[in-house]
């Protein structure tokens, strides 16, 4: 289904230890460990409100841990300069759940964004980059259209381009095929597995659809009740007789 | 309101902190003086106008019972330079300009607009709080002394109608009735009102919790917050200047 990846699974680009985080009394992550090495689609399943999003936004620091040890790219996170941060944040593609586009901004002007505040580059070789990007996903004929003129499915791939402009380490998804037909997400599922392949990105995949899950991730793991209950490969993690997890599995391809 | 007094105050330094280092949003601060400047001119021509006509034909029953009608454009030069015109232009600001700012940084900050640029490594409080609020403390100044103007003017139609004063002699009066005091300090309480709509907008916007009903209410309690303000500074600045004016 998926071409073989080239994983070096001898160094963690991401791990994260005991990590706690609740809201006022309400506890969301209860302890949750996490590796992700080099070259790996690693897809995190998890019901609505079991704090998957809130995990990624731990990670590029959108919100604080209250407790544990994450390191990213063998950097402690929690110990890093706010120029250090900047740094890291280059390294690191966050596609948004709701793609998060500029919206008084043009396609051409939200990819440019980031990229002419960071890198010394002519206009010529911004635009360069633009179209190569926009080729990326698919998306050439829209550089001149505003956000609100593109399909869900469409600003997806915006979101996933103007991550990629700038030639990140790692990517994160935040559902990336929700609320999308199902053609749409599996054209999304090969973007995210060529992405892994052409940029050698490392990348977390946050979805509670089991066919992206299947399609693009190396490796899974679930998130029961605050904590990853279950890590292995598609097969692995749904041979069990774990109800919570079964439940998962069969309300997928229910009518 | 100002339950989060440290927040408010970080907030300020920030803009601050950030104002002054590069490197700077050249393109987008000229695009807010455009939004908050020019855009603010067709209503602000129209108010200014009619009050100044307005406030002309309110105020001649007054001075006429004491057959002092020859004192109207000193009187209309003092009420406008001193009180009017910096607080209508700042009250129109508030309006136009602030809910604006709250609207459209409140949908940036629900549609994690704000977090996008913060992950991508650029700075959200450059990019939209520090050209906003740079925009409204110098376009406000800017926007009172328009305002004085064609105030001014609605004021002459006026005079001119009634008691026949020639344009020349008008602004000799109009001139005459005020000092610099009068016109540097309004001028200062306007950059001290463009400051407050601006932060208030930006920080109420910034702030705005989740949902599309965050987003209304960052904008109303921009608008509400910074008219409360502004007569509070109002009042202080009048205090300041009233001592300072040689009796
Ligand atoms: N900023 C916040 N303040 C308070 N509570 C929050 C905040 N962000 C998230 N939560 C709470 O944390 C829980 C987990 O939220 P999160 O968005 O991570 O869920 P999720 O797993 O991504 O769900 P979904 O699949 O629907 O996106 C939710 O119950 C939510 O109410
Ligand atoms: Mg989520």
């Amino acid at each position: 289904m998926k071409q073989q990846p080239t994983i070096d699974w001898t160094r963690e680009v991401i791990s994260v230890r005991g990590l706690k985080k609740a809201f006022d009394a309400f506890e969301v992550l209860k302890g949750v460990d996490l590796r992700l090495h080099q070259g790996e689609n690693l897809v995190v399943l998890g019901r609505s409100g079991t704090g998957k999003s809130v995990l990624i936004k731990i990670l590029t620091g959108l919100l604080k841990a209250d407790e544990g040890h994450i390191r990213v790219l063998d950097q402690d996170i929690d110990q890093l300069s706010p120029k250090a941060w900047e740094t890291m944040r280059l390294k690191i593609g966050f596609s948004f759940q709701n793609s998060a586009l500029y919206d008084s901004m043009t396609v051409r002007e939200n990819l440019r964004f980031a990229l002419v505040r960071h890198f010394r580059l002519s206009e010529s070789e911004v635009d360069r980059t633009v179209e190569e990007v926009l080729e990326a996903v698919g998306l050439a004929q829209t550089l001149h259209q505003m956000p609100a003129e593109l399909s869900g499915g469409q600003r997806k791939r915006i979101g996933i381009a103007r991550t990629l402009i700038l030639k990140p380490e790692i990517m994160l998804y935040d559902e990336p095929t929700a609320g999308l037909d199902p053609i749409t997400c599996i054209e999304i599922n090969n973007l995210i597995n060529e992405v892994q392949r052409r940029f050698n990105t490392s990348s977390i995949i946050i979805t509670h659809d089991l066919t992206c899950a299947k399609m693009t991730g190396d490796r899974i793991v679930m998130l029961l009740d605050g904590r990853f209950g279950r890590e292995g490969t598609f097969e692995e993690v749904f041979a069990t007789d774990d109800e919570r997890v079964k439940a998962f599995y069969t309300y997928n391809f229910v009518e | 309101m100002f339950l989060d007094l440290h927040r408010v105050y970080a907030f300020v330094a920030r803009f601050f902190r950030e104002a002054f280092l590069p490197p700077y949003e050249w393109q987008e601060i000229i695009r807010q003086f455009y939004e908050v400047g020019v855009r603010s001119l067709p209503l602000i021509s129209l108010t200014g106008f009619i009050m100044g006509i307005v406030f002309t034909n309110q105020s001649r029953p007054s001075l006429s019972e004491f057959g002092a009608t020859s004192w109207l454009p000193a009187l209309i030069s003092v009420a406008i330079v001193r009180a009017l015109a910096p607080l209508v232009t700042a009250i129109i600001a508030a309006g136009r300009v602030g809910s604006n700012i709250g609207a459209e940084l409140g949908s940036m900050k629900v549609t994690e607009q704000i977090d996008a640029m913060e992950v991508s490594a650029t700075n959200p409080f450059k990019f939209l709080v520090v050209t906003r609020v740079l925009a409204t403390t110098l376009m406000v100044p800017t926007l009172m002394m328009y305002t004085v103007l064609v105030a001014l003017l609605g004021g002459y139609i006026n005079v001119h109608q009634y008691e026949a004063t020639s344009f020349v002699t008008y602004f000799d009066q109009v001139f005459g009735a005020i000092t610099f005091l009068d016109i540097y300090s309004s001028i200062l309480k306007s950059f001290v009102f463009g400051f407050t709509i601006g932060m208030v907008g930006c920080y109420k916007g910034y702030h705005s919790s989740k949902g599309t009903e965050g987003v209304g209410r960052a904008a109303n309690a921009s608008v509400v917050s910074s008219m409360f303000l502004i007569f509070i500074e109002e009042l202080l600045i009048l205090q300041i200047v009233n001592a300072l004016r040689p009796s």
